[in-house]
């Protein structure tokens, strides 16, 4: 018996009209690839993109070619249309350059079993992925009848021809038993398979479908940081701050724009659009991919107005197949309003005035950042030289009534725990992060160098805290400003503890646990505060996946529409696990969650969990502990009015 | 129009009550952990100011720190700001400086004053500063009209654009908040006008750029010797305290009841 292989271009005369009509298929494919390579070089720079090529490359396979945040039929589009690309190229080495490599075993296994294997994935995963659209997009349509098409002329050449190896090509050679014998079927198939091929690569630039090409060359590029360090730092010599106009983007954010596939999975986790609000992380990104050079970067009020409905949870940049940043870009059009413009929402303008007068973001407190140390011996840093960890309390901590019981818990486990610690008392600033995530970078840089300085002051080494916003900024963002200190979340320095059998571990069952965005998905730490609270029920969108309490980015700042809440989501969520405690490691997720549960089940933070197992079990007592106290910060603080009551009182102006 | 906008620095009125502590004997708040922030009806009068349009200056009579009250009215897009370096004190003494002040860098259409300071709330010194320069004085006023090419200009409660007034008004029209509702005054400026708070004149957030900007511009620096004021002894504060609450509980009787709160009531 010959050797294994088949005759390329059976029943195909005039092979030059082939490389004829190529060439100008490849040449419109570049020239629509050329433009937005220019428009990807006309953004500003952005450094950093390149580093770690290792890495790098991991994750381009990762996320490339094993598709890792992309259902199964995604996978075998790719793997169909890479197989069915190479065995395409192999024909015309053999046939037009001489190779003779479709030979033997190589022919049998490759080209033809693998081949036909792949080309019926494609099919199948066309008819699975329309099947969810769901409709039959013009794309997979053409996918669809590209690979139809290849079977077909593959079917009519194996009954025309009675190929001794047709056993091979199992698909086609099943679909041969049904075709009949046509040579003139077969060449007129051919070229129609030919000619909507390359019609397919010339046009595939112009489309969505360019994320073939630009979605590796977007992952090879992407963020290796946590999410959490994912800002842009700002230049305040600019001529404009943050992002106007689609020229103040960087190069790398225009390339995400076009690498993005419209698949939808960031709008899908988002959660103000779960609650019905109007904003759409992936409507942003196409919407700025379709603008025009040089134009406003927010169109109208409807798009601004989304602006400020983010929570800056980063879901969408967690969910996102090809890694876009979407999130990110939504800080650098608030940063625009903010700082250029002094345009955004009424709440998150008092929260910005409470921060540059007070130093933190609540108007109308009474609470001072002491009023919870009253009956424990804690003391200033000041006082205490040889303390070895600064606990940083937070804003949140000191000041919203409730979170006061998180830090004497939180405190009491230290001291039972012989950690020698000390607090900044009356000279803690908030972190900055509010500041950061609502726009004002100029604040955030003010307050960052302020407590910078105080930590240098009074040689900080180490620090502590309940708080995630503050452990992100300390970890991600200060460094830039020159800080060196370690940063610990409590939830991670209570395990330790914990594990060094400093402290007992937690014995309360039926705790789930709420994942804050910038402890969890963030900065990458799990698995620390669910040992700590020892929860062991998970709610249906826990830890990368989970889902945001509403409170991030400012926006526990602002009064959201009744219907319209992100915490209701989120509590129900957590009660219907069926949970007794609801764990939460955060002082903006405890307000959020306790206003939505609202009475439904318990709220605890880690610390409070972990404290109760502390004492003997007294039954009556332990169930006290940390009960659901009422907030006396408002969720959403009114501008400062006059603080006198002299004279003309409210009611009677206007 | 020529505007001065006068502008008190004092302690933040929102520090914590547990946290506000006197020093009684030289009958002064302490400073403590509070911030200095400034009063909230002058930047009522500033915003006033701004929508009013005009060329606008904002005066400040205080120690070093009151610098920062005028940065953020220079940021809120003042046109001009100076600054007297003195510690204040009483309002007849803190009129005599202003209207000092107000004298060398005239003529001025409009004084502007917040109706009293969020400190020590006297609300005097509008009316002395009025006083002090022979001007009359409209107090408690939340909105200004200005007569402009013989139509009323209202504030549009947005722009701020000083070359909208070109002329010095020939009349303005003031909207007084009084106990029974409002009063329209006109007036022949130059006048003096104490401002309160109303929903159309809440303090706008200055842009960053202009923040950054307000740090580079130059201030009118005076002293009070320079302004040649000497100081008032017209007052003295005799006593400082902060109240105490006191609450009681008694748990009464049956017996006896009505007669007991009787005596409670006639004690009180
Ligand atoms: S960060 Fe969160 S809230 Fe903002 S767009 Fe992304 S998913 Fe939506
Ligand atoms: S941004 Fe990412 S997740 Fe969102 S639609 Fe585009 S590719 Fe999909």
């Amino acid at each position: 018996m010959k050797e294994p292989t088949r005759e390329i271009y059976w029943n195909i005369s005039h092979i030059w009209l082939m490389y004829a009509l190529l060439v100008p298929a490849i040449a419109i494919g570049a020239w629509g690839i050329w433009r937005r390579v220019q428009r990807w070089r006309r953004g500003k720079a952005d450094a950093s993109r390149f580093d770690r090529p290792t890495l790098r490359i991991k994750r381009l396979l990762d996320h490339s070619l094993a598709q890792r945040r992309n259902p199964i039929f995604h996978r075998l589009l790719t793997w169909g249309f890479i197989v069915l690309t190479i065995a395409t190229i192999i024909v015309a080495l053999d046939a037009d350059f001489g190779t003779a490599i479709m030979r033997g075993r190589f022919y049998l296994y490759f080209q033809s079993l693998t081949v036909d294997v792949f080309g019926a994935f494609v099919l199948v995963a066309c008819i699975a992925l329309a099947a969810r659209r769901p409709r039959f997009t013009p794309l997979l349509a053409a996918i669809f009848v590209i690979a139809l098409t290849g079977f077909l002329v593959e079917a009519l050449r194996i009954a025309a021809t009675h190929d001794p190896w047709a056993a091979w090509s199992p698909f086609g050679n099943l679909i041969a038993k049904v075709v009949p014998v046509s040579v003139v079927a077969h060449r007129t198939l051919w070229w129609t398979h030919l000619a909507i091929t390359f019609a397919f690569f010339a046009w595939l630039p112009f489309t969505q479908l360019r994320h073939i090409i630009t979605s590796p060359l977007n992952l090879y590029t992407s963020n290796l940081a946590p999410i959490g360090a994912n800002l842009k730092s700002v230049d305040f010599e600019q001529e404009r701050l943050g992002v106007a106009t689609l020229d103040d983007f960087t190069w790398k954010d225009r390339l995400d724009f076009d690498a993005c596939t419209e698949c939808g999975k960031c709008t899908d986790a988002c959660p103000a659009h779960t609650v019905g609000k109007m904003l759409s992380p992936r409507d942003i990104i196409i919407e700025l991919r379709d603008r025009d050079e040089g134009s406003a970067a927010i169109a109208g009020a409807a798009a601004a107005q989304a602006l400020w409905e983010c929570t800056t949870c980063a879901a969408c940049v967690e969910a996102c197949p090809v890694f876009i940043e979407q999130m990110p870009k939504i800080v650098d059009m608030r940063r625009h309003l903010v700082m250029d413009e002094a345009d955004f929402p009424d709440g998150m303008q008092s929260a910005v005035m409470s921060l540059e007068k007070r130093g933190h973001p609540f108007t109308g407190t009474q609470a001072t950042r002491v009023d919870w140390t009253q009956g424990l011996d804690v003391q200033h840093v000041s006082a205490a030289k040889d303390a070895d960890v600064l606990f940083w309390v937070g804003c949140g901590g000191a000041l919203i009534e409730r979170n006061q019981k998180v830090i004497r818990a939180t405190a009491q486990l230290m001291q039972k725990a012989n950690v020698k610690f000390a607090i900044l008392g009356r000279d803690e600033k908030c972190s900055g992060d509010p500041a950061r995530r609502i726009g004002n970078e100029f604040l955030f840089e003010m307050l960052a160098k302020d407590n910078l300085a105080n930590f240098t002051k009074h040689n900080v080494r180490k620090v502590v805290t309940p708080c995630p916003h503050c452990f992100n900024t300390f970890k991600n963002e200060y460094p830039r400003y020159g800080a060196t200190f370690e940063v610990q979340h409590h939830s991670e320095f209570l395990e330790q503890l914990v594990d060094e059998g400093k402290l007992a571990p937690a014995r309360e069952d039926g705790v789930t646990f709420h994942d804050p965005c910038y402890l969890g998905r963030q900065n990458g730490v799990y698995d620390a505060p669910r040992k700590v609270a020892n929860a062991t029920i998970e709610m249906e969108r826990s830890r990368n996946k989970s889902f945001c309490c509403g409170g991030g980015g400012g926006m526990s700042f602002v009064d959201e529409p009744s219907d319209q809440r992100v915490n209701q989501e989120r509590a129900n969520e957590a009660v219907a696990t069926g949970a007794k405690t609801l764990a939460v490691s955060c002082p903006f997720c405890m307000s959020m969650m306790e206003d939505g549960v609202r009475g439904r089940m318990r709220v605890q933070d880690i610390s409070e969990v972990l404290w109760a197992s502390q004492q003997p079990v007294i039954p009556s007592v332990a169930r006290d502990l940390g009960g659901r106290g009422a907030m006396n910060v408002p969720r959403s603080p009114t501008r400062p009015g006059p603080s006198l009551t002299l004279g003309m009182t409210e009611g009677e102006q206007n | 129009m020529n505007i001065v906008v006068c502008m008190k620095q004092i302690l933040d009125p929102e520090v914590p009550a547990r946290d506000f502590r006197i020093d009684a004997a030289r009958r002064e708040a302490e400073r403590g952990s509070a911030s200095l922030v400034t009063n909230i009806f002058c930047e009522n009068a500033l915003e006033t100011a701004l929508q009013s349009g005009g060329n606008i200056t904002a005066l400040t009579y205080g120690p070093e720190s009151a610098e920062d009250t005028l940065r953020k009215a220079l940021a809120m897009k003042a046109n001009a700001a100076a600054h007297v370096a003195g510690e204040g004190g009483h309002p007849l003494h803190v009129a005599q400086v202003l209207a000092a002040a107000i004298r060398k860098l005239g003529p001025f259409d409009l004084i502007l004053t917040g109706r009293e300071s969020g400190d020590w709330g006297a609300g005097q010194t509008g009316a002395l500063l009025a006083e002090e320069l022979g001007l009359p004085c409209v107090s408690f006023a939340d909105k200004i009209e200005v007569m402009n090419d013989g139509g009323w200009q209202m504030a549009d409660g947005k722009a701020s654009d000083s070359s909208a007034i070109r002329h010095p008004p020939s009349a303005i029209r003031v909207r007084r908040q009084t106990d029974a509702g409002f009063e329209t005054v006109e007036a022949q400026p130059p006048l003096v006008v104490t401002i309160t708070n109303a929903e159309h004149n809440v303090p706008r957030i200055p842009k960053v750029r202009d923040v950054m900007m307000a740090h580079k511009q130059p201030l009118t620096r005076f002293t009070v010797d320079e302004l040649g004021v000497a100081p008032a002894d017209y007052y003295e504060i005799v006593e400082l305290a902060i109240p105490q609450k006191e609450t009681r509980c008694e748990l009464l009787d049956v017996d006896g009841l009505a007669q007991r709160i009787a005596e409670i009531t006639a004690a009180l």
